[in-house]
């Protein structure tokens, strides 16, 4: 508000200044403001609507719209009209809209017969281009841009704007050239000079401004801020720049030599620069094990090592890069790689209640999808578009529609607008590698971003939502289902049933705040620094089958499917509860009628209280009480008498002094499903035995209570019998008015009919379930309940009676056509326009293969980002990434037969002059030896032992069971509030953010290692099958340091290994001598009772904790 | 080196990888020949050695032998805290201009003082804002400090104070900056613990000797660079430790019927092996740092879960360090976790107080709210645990620091009685071993502006720290890793006892 009325006032003044002078020249305060509104867009180079206002002819003659001014007729002047805003558009554009004072002094104008002092415009003469335009870019565009925050809100990027003037008056005098509060500030006698904080320029750089301002100030264009210079260099950005295919370098003979693709005459250009000598090749072994980790992320086996050092032919290391580029590994070794950069997240919240806060449902699909597409080789752009706009450009696939995870992973449940700002920014790191972050509460103080630009971007994704669409075999959507965006219509959240607002329109935070949105809506659009090619927004039609899913045949089916099923589990539940009763009556029978007492001879070893922690720990979040939610079947687990009483619908927990008949005991053996604890840590032996004992100990009921719950139980199994037998016909008569309704074009009168009926059997169905309800309230004798049961039933039986009102709909509906921004953002982004996209992605792509990226900060490509260590290997490859049709395996298979990645890491000689020159290996000279990745970690060990379990996809398994189950890490859940432990030891990362891995060496890994049962448990196994095949101990060392490090062990360390095994058998051949750390038994796999096989497993296993094993040369 | 800490946010825990991607060129196994000739085990002509590293000997004699770091995340006022202005509550609305306090705008540390990758990003605040606490005169001597910290003013008899502590960085990467006398965006260096782990070693071979407890940094500040060793490489860093008595560390224990001995010939095993490969790879200080986390979680195994069992202290000890209060228990764990960990020969104890990226102590609004809360976390457990160091005699061999990256401007920020970060002028207190008890050392103008008397950098608590531990900064030099002049920093004498 404050800065409106600012504005106008600073408007006004202009109007004066402007009507002063005029009085002075005799130039009318109408003509001024002609020129200086309206004239920067129509002049007879720009001409905008086709209209050019420098001389009265050309206004008279008009535009494409006609005449523009009808001499001595303001009101039918169509200028007039439009700047009063009776037409549209509204003029001059963009909210500069004139004062009531600047209208009626044009209105006067144009009555008085709108005559020209002089032409108007002068063509821009070269002064500009030559002088003035490179000024303004080097030293005062970059924040005087549109809307930048520490402009004094004045932008000098076209001729309008600079005459605007900013926040503290007009910045130039047309009539008084040097009396211009610009070239004051460029003289430094107006306070605080320009440019701010720098050097002042010269005086004859001032001077040809003044000269410029005197011809009337002329562009030739605005400025375009993706052309300003970086702070140093004084030339254009590089990273905003489109990169360009360049020449390949000219290499001294033996360099050109050693050089076998384009990657090494890159990366030997900048070594003739630097005086670096390229490293010799890695010996054939370390180089296979690197290109295995690198490629499938799993480390060659013996067989594979020997076929490759015995292969002589020239093309034996080209032919394995094919084979393991073709292997499914790859992908899923990439994979992993692509899901830090895309922050891949299951789903999280309050996962033991269900409620899904954050990421979603199902989002594994959208991992699989990432799998497969890299596989299949799918082009990274194809992958990004399909990631952003799936739902747009593939709506009824359902294979396309899983990469929409990508978005919505970023599903929010509590913020809106931390949802979208996740969106917007991370596809800034990741995709863009620019920090659009920064411009969230101001203008970007490094890149030419403004604070608008930042929220224009926002308005491409302000409309998309999450939803689960179902698929075959899963009635449930919990159950499975696949998450997908779309485009929503505008709503306000609601609480229950959650969901989150879709606002209609984007508005600027002001600083960031969501709760002071500016006034303005905005619309999508791309940061001007990048350009805004390929932007066109169209919405899409979306067909019957993406509107309404549910159509679909199966789904149907599924949903008959699982009313039946309800149906057979409540009939087998009345026969359950039939043979409880029995077996009560019969108890009964045997004591005669008479009450038993209760048995306080037996005095328990075990209370409560000894096993309340247990429970508390393993079965709090479902059975603990705290709300409705967490008291999962009823069944409360906080109290003896709760776990006595049991659930209302499965009975008791606990039998009285039978821990084997109890089903609390049953679950946890996995005897009875579903196992418990359904997640976390699974209850240990011991606590296992402990609550056994205390159920074992405890008294039996008495005989009468037993058979008095027993038969309400067994009313209540009838009873809901009925229930679910009323909900098959509910539901297919909803169905089939769901099916009229949307299929059948000629079928109205149809369609009411089955309307009617499904509105008939759901009130039945619902007068069948409050009698259910009532029933259970009387049972449990909870007065409240039943009350509130008694209302619930006589509204049940009254709408019944009266048959009114609506069914409830089967099928969701959703918009029939979705906004086609982000398909036009995707577009955009995969450009062979945008000059970032490839840069980012092959810079990715080289880091992972050469240890270190060619850009450091790797999702920072913007002006206060690294420069590449090497731009024209950058570029060329990014050149090649998109004339490869963005094939990546194209580029893996480049870098990986280079020259340079075959040098050696360490251990052979390194040149001495190359480590002064480049210590830190910033050009590449040699490679880079890295640590394992904590999955590898994991998955190698398991794979080298015949353990790894390879099948592919599916849904994420609890990262409890990272120790207990074989198949590969990518497939554990990780979110950011729960991973792996094994796998977060060894920095696997933070599925928030991760655009570079970090690598430590810290204890707690070196206790992972040797104490995990996963470690503990290959070992043994790794050993035994080591053993069968090698009887003699050299023989086994040998094999041993074979599979598990790669290559056969030296003299010394056989010397040492056979030492070992002979000291520890005869250790371990006296266990009456040894102490064990704890008697519990957690590996599946016992040590070998023979002490020389145990000696043997315990080399294995110090072989997997050696430094070699996780090192990757 | 990747330089750019801001933009490049660290995904694991600690965020070293250039450090172990790349194996240490430029001064070749320096790092390994510390560690062997600790062990006794170096083969001279194995392993190149152009310069002889620390030998774990302090290089004058120690007044102190271990250190207890308190450190505030996001910027506990000076003025709320230990720097109480009256001027504040007296010129309270008025501008710094209109005030007779004017000239500290004119003063050239404003324009010079701070560095800002962009200048003018942050304001200066120019309303002055009344103190949001009450204040008094404490202890025998009569130090004035607010009426949050009523448990401290009952110990503020042993304490140094120093009020003219100032930095240069103006956002939180003055955490950074804190830890490692370095602006964040030079790049990274050694924290102050990692430097003293270098120097000094071990004085107890079964704990790691550079612990952090806490929530860590925010990637956005320093992240684990906080209690990074940069060059002097990673077995130099902090290992952080959860003060969780249930699970102070995953795995402490073999995963099913091993036998100590067993497990203890397999370990010996282990480094035998390493060491044989280690000759290939002498300059691969991955390698080191390895074979270093192998002895030491050999023998926390046992150690790290007995630190964490506070059953073991009587029930006036968990009430002194507010164990049994909800809003102290977190923070009282953690002091007496490091009393705990000093008492067994810890070296270096980093202990975090605010939440790691929430930086909670930035009170850009509601300051009072704010600050009163978070000091009622922390007064009681602090004077805790120096009425704790003191009666069992560790004070006279231990360091207490307690600091934060800045402090709060004497102007108001906002419409929510919030003040702005503070580089210019702030608070840090010591106390114990080598420290002079009760004094105030230097002091900020009347508004609590600049610090004006006996100004201090950050580093000058790094070496006072150092001196008091015996070392010579000077003489911990790694050739080929260039310091500035202010990186070494001074020693306060005047606090020295």
């Amino acid at each position: 508000m404050e800065r409106q009325v600012e504005r106008r006032f600073r408007f006004a003044g202009l109007a004066l200044l402007l009507a002063a002078p005029a009085m002075l020249s005799g130039e009318p305060a109408g003509l001024a403001l002609l020129k200086s509104r309206c004239v920067a867009c129509h002049n007879p180079q720009t001409t905008q609507g086709k209209l050019d206002l420098t001389t009265r002819e050309a206004a008279v003659r008009g535009g494409e719209r006609g005449a523009a001014i009808l001499p001595g007729n303001s009101r039918d002047s169509l200028l007039y009209q439009l700047a009063a805003h009776q037409l549209q558009p509204a003029m001059p554009p963009a909210g500069n809209a004139l004062t009531p004072e600047e209208l009626k002094a044009l209105a006067a104008w144009i009555d008085a017969g709108a005559s020209w002092s002089e032409e108007v415009r002068k063509p821009a003469s070269s002064l500009f281009r030559t002088a003035v335009r490179p000024l303004f870019e080097q030293h005062c565009v970059a924040c005087h841009h549109p809307g930048a925050g520490k402009s004094s809100g004045f932008d000098l990027t076209s001729r309008e704007k600079l005459l605007d003037g900013g926040d503290h008056g007009p910045a130039i005098s047309l009539q008084d050239a040097e009396a211009s509060a610009l070239v004051a500030r460029l003289r430094h006698v107006k306070t605080p000079g320009m440019p701010l904080n720098q050097p002042q320029v010269s005086g004859d750089r001032v001077a040809k401004v003044v000269e410029w301002i005197r011809e009337g100030a002329p562009y030739d264009g605005p400025i375009q801020v993706s052309n300003l210079p970086t702070k140093a260099a004084g030339a254009p950005h590089w990273a905003f720049q489109k990169p360009a295919r360049p020449p390949l370098p000219k290499l001294s003979k033996p360099l050109a030599a050693w050089s076998r693709n384009p990657v090494d005459a890159f990366l030997a250009a900048r070594w003739q620069e630097k005086g670096l000598q390229p490293t010799a090749e890695a010996d054939r072994r370390t180089l296979l094990r690197r290109l295995y980790i690198d490629l499938i992320g799993l480390p060659p086996m013996p067989a594979d090592l020997d076929s490759f050092l015995s292969d002589r032919s020239p093309d034996a290391y080209e032919k394995v890069v094919d084979t393991l580029l073709a292997s499914p590994r790859y992908g899923e070794r990439w994979g992993r790689h692509w899901m830090d950069v895309w922050r891949y997240a299951d789903w999280y919240g309050r996962r033991a209640l269900d409620d899904q806060r954050f990421s979603a449902r199902h989002i594994w699909r959208w991992r699989d999808w990432i799998i497969e597409s890299l596989n299949s080789d799918k082009g990274y752009d194809q992958m990004i578009r399909e990631m952003i706009a799936g739902d747009e450009l593939a709506p009824n696939n359902s294979n396309v529609l899983r990469a929409t995870g990508y978005l919505a992973r970023n599903y929010h449940r509590f913020n809106r607008n931390v949802w979208l700002q996740d969106t917007v920014e991370h596809i800034g790191f990741g995709i863009l590698g620019i920090t659009l972050k920064c411009a969230r509460c101001h203008d970007h103080k490094y890149d030419p971003l403004s604070q608008e630009e930042y929220y224009r971007f926002r308005a491409f994704f302000e409309p998309y939502d999450v939803r689960i669409d179902r698929v075959p075999g899963h009635a449930d959507t919990h159950d499975g289902g696949l998450a997908r965006v779309f485009d929503a219509q505008p709503r306000k959240g609601s609480v229950e049933p959650y969901f989150p607002p879709i606002y209609k329109e984007t508005y600027r935070f002001i600083r960031g705040d969501e709760t002071n949105p500016d006034k303005k809506p905005l619309a999508p659009g791309v940061p001007a620094m990048l350009g805004n090619f390929a932007i066109r927004i169209e919405p899409v039609k979306l067909n019957r089958e993406a509107r309404i899913p549910d159509l679909r045949d199966f789904v149907a089916r599924d949903l008959m499917e699982q009313a039946r099923q309800n149906t057979a589990d409540a009939e087998l539940g009345v026969a359950s509860s039939a043979r409880l009763l029995e077996q009560a009556r019969a108890q009964l029978a045997m004591r005669g009628g008479a009450p038993s007492q209760p048995l306080k001879t037996r005095k328990a070893s075990i209370a409560f209280a000894d096993i309340q922690p247990i429970l508390f720990a393993k079965c709090r979040q479902c059975h603990g009480g705290v709300s409705n939610e967490s008291r999962r079947g009823g069944l409360l687990l906080t109290s003896e008498a709760g776990a006595f009483e049991g659930g209302r619908r499965y009975g008791p927990a606990i039998v009285a002094g039978n821990s084997a008949a109890s089903p609390l005991i049953r679950a946890i053996r996995g005897e009875i499903t579903p196992k418990m604890p359904p997640e976390g840590t699974p209850v240990t032996a011991a606590e296992l035995a402990k609550l056994a004992r205390w159920i074992d100990e405890m008294p039996p009921e008495d005989a009468a209570v037993t058979v008095r719950k027993a038969e309400n139980r067994l009313a209540l199994a009838r009873k809901h019998l009925d229930t679910m037998r009323l909900a098959i016909p509910s539901l297919e008569a909803r169905l089939a008015a769901d099916r009229a309704k949307y299929l059948g074009a000629d079928a109205k009168e149809n369609a009411e009919e089955l309307a009617k009926a499904a509105v008939q059997a759901e009130h039945r169905y619902a007068l069948a379930q409050a009698e259910e309800t009532v029933l259970e309230a009387q049972q449990l004798l909870a007065v409240e309940n039943s009350a509130a049961a008694k209302t619930k039933l006589e509204a049940a039986i009254k709408a019944l009676a009266q048959g009114v009102g609506t069914y409830t709909p089967v099928f969701e509906v959703f918009p029939e056509s979705s906004t086609g921004r982000r398909s036009a953002l995707a577009f955009w982004l995969t450009s062979r326009e945008n000059p970032l996209t490839a840069r980012v992605a092959v810079n990715h792509i080289w880091m992972r293969h050469f240890g270190k990226p060619l850009v450091a900060t790797v999702s920072n490509f913007g002006r206060n980002g690294a420069r590449p260590t090497n731009q024209p290997l950058l570029d060329w490859l990014a050149v090649e990434l998109m004339d490869s049709s963005w094939s990546m395996k194209k580029i893996h298979r480049l870098l990986v037969t280079s020259s340079a990645y075959r040098m050696a890491s360490s251990g052979a000689p390194l040149s001495p002059s190359n480590r002064q020159r480049d210590p830190d290996n910033q050009f590449f000279w040699r490679m880079n030896p890295h640590r394992m990745e904590a999955e590898v970690v994991r998955d190698a060990a398991l794979y080298l032992a015949g353990s790894l379990d390879l099948t592919p996809g599916g849904p994420d398994i609890d990262e409890a069971q990272a120790l207990t189950s074989h198949r590969r890490s990518i497939y554990l859940r990780a979110n950011p509030e729960s991973q792996a432990e094994f796998l977060r030891l060894f920095d696997q990362p933070n599925p928030t953010e991760c655009y570079v891995r970090t690598e430590s060496v810290v204890p707690q890994q070196a206790l992972a290692a040797s104490n995990s049962s996963l470690y503990i448990e290959a070992a043994r196994a790794l050993a035994r099958m080591l053993s069968n095949r090698n009887s003699g101990e050299e023989e086994f060392v040998q094999s041993a340091f074979r599979v598990v490090l790669g290559a056969p062990p030296n003299s010394a360390e056989v010397a040492e290994s056979r030492r070992f095994l002979s000291e520890q058998a005869t250790l371990l051949a006296e266990p009456s001598r040894l102490n064990l750390f704890s008697d519990e038994v957690l590996a599946r796999v016992r040590p070998s009772s023979e002490p020389r096989l145990r000696a043997r497993e315990n080399l294995v296993h110090a072989l997997l904790n050696h430094n070699e094993f996780v090192t990757v040369r | 080196m990747m330089s750019k800490l801001g933009f490049f946010p660290p995904c694991g825990r600690i965020s070293r990888r250039n450090l172990l991607v790349d194996c240490g060129m430029g001064f070749a196994g320096l790092a390994i020949s510390a560690m062997l000739h600790r062990d006794g085990a170096l083969h001279a002509e194995s392993i190149p050695e152009p310069w002889r590293p620390p030998d774990g000997k302090p290089h004058f004699t120690p007044k102190a032998k271990s250190v207890i770091w308190l450190f505030m995340q996001g910027g506990a006022s000076h003025l709320e805290t230990f720097d109480p202005k009256a001027a504040l509550n007296q010129y309270a609305g008025k501008t710094i201009g209109d005030s007779p306090y004017k000239d500290v705008l004119a003063s050239p540390l404003v324009a010079k003082g701070v560095r800002q990758p962009v200048p003018e990003v942050r304001k200066l605040m120019q309303t002055i804002f009344p103190l949001q606490a009450t204040y008094r005169k404490y202890g025998q001597l009569g130090i004035e400090m607010t009426d949050w910290w009523p448990h401290l003013g009952e110990v503020v008899d042993e304490i140094a104070f120093i009020r003219s502590v100032w930095t240069t960085d103006n956002d939180h990467g003055a955490q950074y900056q804190f830890h490692s006398g370095r602006h964040f965006l030079d790049g990274l260096f050694p924290s102050i613990g990692s430097w003293i782990h270098y120097g000094l070693g071990a004085l107890n071979q079964n704990l790691p000797q550079f612990v952090v407890l806490g929530e860590q940094v925010g990637p956005c500040c320093g992240g684990s660079a906080c209690s990074g060793a940069a060059y002097l490489g990673p077995q130099h860093s902090g290992v952080e430790l959860s003060v969780d008595p249930a699970n102070p560390l995953p795995f402490a224990k073999p995963s099913g019927e091993v036998y100590r001995e067993e497990q203890k010939h397999e370990f010996d095993f282990i480094q035998k092996l390493d060491r044989i490969a280690q000759a290939r790879y002498p300059e691969d200080r991955a390698m080191a740092a390895r074979i270093q986390s192998y002895e030491l979680a050999f023998r926390m195994q046992t150690t790290v879960p007995d630190v964490f069992r506070f059953r073991e202290e009587p029930e006036h000890i968990r009430k002194l360090y507010g164990l049994d209060q909800e809003q102290t228990r977190s923070f009282g764990e953690r002091c007496l976790a490091a009393r705990r960990l000093v008492e067994r020969g810890v070296r270096f104890v980093q202990v975090y107080h605010g939440g790691g990226a929430l930086s909670e102590w930035d009170a850009h609004s509601e300051l009072q709210k704010n600050h009163s809360k978070l000091s009622a976390q922390v007064d009681l457990p602090i004077a805790g645990l120096l009425k704790d160091l003191k009666q069992r005699g560790l004070l006279e061999e231990t360091i207490v620091v307690w600091g934060t990256e800045f402090g709060r401007t004497p102007g108001v920020e906002g419409q929510r009685g919030g003040r702005d970060h503070h580089p210019y002028g702030f608070s840090v207190w010591m106390a114990g071993a080598g420290l002079k008890r009760g004094i105030i050392h230097g002091r900020t103008d009347e508004l609590g502006f600049h610090a004006v008397e006996n100004r201090h950098y950050v580093t000058d608590i790094h070496a006072t720290v150092l001196n008091l531990l015996g070392l010579d900064p000077r003489r911990l030099d790694v050739p080929g890793q260039k310091r500035l002049e202010i990186d070494y920093g001074q020693p306060i004498r005047e606090i020295l006892a």
